[in-house]
């Protein structure tokens, strides 16, 4: 039981940094960022070239995975999704270009990384026995580093300028006009945060699992589940659902036949927004 | 004119620029191995006339290439023609004779012929003269702008990418090796191959319409792929219809089992090495009780219960076979927990794809699992070491030609191409290397008829038994086998090489057989 509770808070963790950067960019732009799944292995990948092939520091990499994201992100919302915003009459447009760049990203990074699974060695190597349940110091030192971003952004969002922007847009898009907020500069803001925060997930779980150019959408599906159980673009939310989804994985594996633990947790989640369409934190009025 | 010299290079420019008809003069190959080439030494053999440098030792492989593109070249080319019917020279005696040489101690019989027409003999040995005059009709002539078109289906985009674009690089590789060669005799033909390939996305109707394309847009009769069951069993009546045939990657016994004829299996079956690997660890570790872990997915359970039929016969208890895994997992972490809480002997990464072994391994010793683990697919080196560093130690799987203690020359060559087309070296390709081959071989076999005709190559699968051009054993044969199995001979004889990971590469533990 203790293992469970220690993974399923490890899980989740890991879960929440990956849901973290979805649910933002749903928030601001209204758009289901199919290409997250991708741009999270292209955060891992960008790592790998880093600390294997440049020779450079984790750490390196990992502010490399960042504003290299950010600017991917920052170059998708300019190049594609703003302009499509203002000229597409219907809502699916955004969606479809949506798929379409994650199709894009994936293609690329195979060309550019090739087909093999890549990882890294942990930057904390050795595992701690604590009372029977068996901690890596690679996932501990994961959790710490993605605990102090999680926080970091959670203060960024509530206490800055740029936070609270953010927040209004995400709350009422043509009222934060009205109020004088710069939407394109914030919307392109938003969408690079949201993708550097997929970096930085990337990077930091390349060092204890692996990346791959095909993982993508399966990444991208995890998310979606997270943000959908905790209520689509609500960034607290986003945090609930991946512990949720964390635990359930982390009991259910070890509980109940593999076979039938993510058949359970489709059912429950499909019979949970059935009763609660707008997830845990989401709000019904959206 | 192949030219070895024990002295240096300078001697051997010396040499080609005393020649009566220096060779820079000469419009034909003049190859010249040498130990230290220096740049600028290079650059003055070059402008004394050598076509090519080889730095020695250098491999059979390597030379023979060289020489056949030289006789190429010889064959085809006017101006060597015109050269020889007007000069009596001592370059152009050579050339006007007709040599014909197979092996290296042809050659070696031939320079000391050679050797006494050396306008120096005292100051160089000609190894071989390779010359090939005006009565080439006994040389297999290159088929002008003939061309064997090789289909190639497989996964080659999503998360098991790497499975169908191994096979892509690895024909690639090879067929550059062929037609680099001068391309491949079938029937007194030479023909050069070409690779096309489809990707399937791992999507049975995509495999049905890439076979499509391949049999009546590109014209193609035999295939290399697909990868899996689904995709394998989905094209079976496409290819009937359309009269082709395939070396598949699936596993299921129905694939090549009659009524399918037109199916190969291009690898060992989990089904057939379990057992094997099994019994080993049983009579050499003593290994008791074993745990299976499969994906979720048709091909995954499919290895599970083949694990847990092979446990059950060898009379080792099984511990946990109800475990599985999502396909996308990145945390295997409680899965794993779950499976080693009983502490099995063996635990046995049933059908694992190599992206997601190294990921269960690293959380099986996370966990503090002190037991073996094996797999019966084949894995990459530098994926283990990557992802499981020591912990992958002890790890045994199954490889195909790709240990360096038995694999020959040539496929060192292989290795090399497979570098240069896909980037770096990748184990798994050990065992991908044999399909092409054996389609070329059973074409030699058939004759031309084979090319456009499936049912002459079928006919010719039971006669074909070559030497392994890839291990060194020479016992190892290549042929079709798979009568006990499918109660047809179906599956292409790879040999099983059981390996064991340790510290980044991998140990032969032994080779087996599924005979």
């Amino acid at each position: 039981m203790e293992q469970v509770i220690v993974n399923g808070a490890i899980l989740g963790m890991n879960y929440a940094l990956i849901a973290l950067g979805l649910t933002l960019i749903f928030a601001i732009m209204g758009v289901l960022n199919f290409a997250h799944g991708q741009m999270y292995v292209l955060g891992g990948f960008i790592t790998y070239y880093v600390v294997t092939q440049l020779g450079l520091g984790f750490f390196v990499g990992l502010i490399a995975s960042v504003v290299v994201l950010g600017l991917v992100g920052l170059l998708f919302e300019r190049a594609f999704f703003r302009r499509v915003m203002r000229t597409a009459a219907r809502e699916e447009s955004t969606m479809l270009l949506a798929v379409g760049t994650a199709q894009l990203l994936e293609s690329v990074i195979l060309i550019v990384f090739r087909e093999k699974q890549r990882s890294i060695p942990a930057v904390v190597s050795g595992v701690y026995e604590v009372f029977g349940m068996y901690i890596p110091a690679g996932r501990a030192f994961v959790f710490g580093v993605a605990f102090v971003a999680l926080v970091t952004f959670i203060l960024f969002m509530q206490h800055t300028r740029p936070g609270r922007a953010l927040r209004a847009i995400a709350q009422d898009r043509e009222v934060s006009t009205l109020q004088g907020v710069n939407i394109d500069r914030y919307s392109a803001l938003g969408f690079a945060i949201g993708a550097g925060l997929t970096g930085l997930a990337g990077s930091l779980l390349v060092s204890i699992f692996a990346v791959n150019s095909g993982m993508g959408t399966s990444i991208s599906i995890k998310a979606f589940v997270m943000v959908m159980l905790g209520g689509a673009g609500v960034v607290s939310g986003a945090i609930a659902g991946a512990f949720v989804l964390g635990f359930s994985e982390a009991a259910g594996y070890a509980y109940i036949p593999g076979q039938v633990t993510y058949l359970l947790i489709f059912i429950a989640l499909i019979v949970f927004l059935a009763l609660r369409p707008h997830g845990i934190m989401g709000k019904p009025w959206g | 004119m192949l030219v070895r010299s024990p002295l240096g290079p300078a001697e051997i420019v010396q040499l080609l620029e005393s020649l009566p008809d220096a060779p820079r003069q000469v419009p034909v190959w003049t190859i010249v191995l040498s130990r230290h080439q220096s740049l600028a030494d290079r650059q003055r053999l070059i402008q004394a006339g050598a076509r090519h440098l080889l730095s020695m030792p250098v491999d059979d492989a390597t030379l023979s290439r060289v020489v056949r593109a030289a006789l190429v070249d010889l064959a085809t080319s006017k101006a060597i023609q015109d050269y020889v019917a007007s000069h009596q020279s001592a370059v152009g005696r050579m050339l006007s004779a007709v040599f014909e040489i197979r092996t290296m101690d042809e050659a070696q019989k031939l320079s000391t012929m050679l050797a006494t027409n050396c306008p120096v003999p005292e100051k160089v040995a000609l190894v071989a003269a390779v010359a090939v005059g005006l009565g080439l009709s006994a040389e297999p002539a290159v088929a002008q702008g003939k061309v064997l078109k090789i289909g190639q289906i497989g996964v080659m985009s999503g998360p098991a990418a790497a499975w169908g674009l191994i096979n892509k690089y690895a024909a690639q590789a090879q067929t550059k090796m062929v037609n680099e060669d001068g391309g491949f005799d079938i029937g007194g033909t030479k023909y050069k191959v070409e690779i096309l390939s489809v990707d399937d996305k791992m999507d049975p109707r995509v495999a049905i319409a890439g076979t499509e394309r391949l049999i009546y847009e590109d014209g193609v009769k035999y295939i290399i792929g697909p990868n899996v069951d689904e995709d394998s069993r989905a094209i079976i009546p496409v290819l009937a219809k359309g009269g082709a045939f395939n070396i598949s990657y699936g596993w299921l016994r129905e694939l090549f089992s009659p009524p399918s004829t037109n199916t190969s299996l291009g690898m060992i079956a989990g089904y057939q090495s379990a057992p094997v690997i099994y019994k080993y660890l049983k009579d050499t570790k003593g290994i008791k009780t074993l745990s299976c872990l499969p994906r979720n997915d048709a091909s995954g359970l499919d290895s599970r219960d083949n694990c847990v039929a092979a446990a059950k016969e060898l009379g080792l208890k099984i511990l946990s076979s109800d475990s599985t895994y999502e396909p996308g997992t990145t945390d295997f972490f409680p899965v794993v927990g779950r499976v080693i809480k009983d502490q099995p002997d063996l635990l046995v990464l049933s059908g694992v794809a190599p992206a997601d072994a190294p990921l269960l391994i690293r959380a099986a010793r996370e966990l503090g699992y002190k037991g073996l683990m094996s797999t019966e697919t084949a894995m990459d080196a530098k994926i283990l070491t990557e992802g499981a560093g020591k912990g992958a130690n002890g790890y045994i799987s199954v490889g195909g030609a790709s240990t360096p203690d038995i694999r020959t020359p040539y496929m060192e060559r292989f290795i090399k191409e497979y570098e240069k087309v896909a980037g770096e070296w990748n184990d798994e390709a050990g065992t991908k290397v044999y399909a092409l081959e054996m389609i070329l071989q059973t074409l030699r076999a058939a004759g031309p008829e084979g090319i456009t005709n499936v049912d002459a190559f079928l006919k010719a699968m039971p006669k074909v038994e070559v030497d392994n051009p890839f291990v060194k054993d020479k016992s190892i044969k290549l042929k079709w086998i798979g009568d006990s199995y499918f109660h047809q001979t179906r599956q292409v004889r790879v040999p099983m090489v059981v390996t064991e990971f340790q510290d980044g590469s991998f140990k032969t533990l032994f080779i087996g057989t599924v005979e």
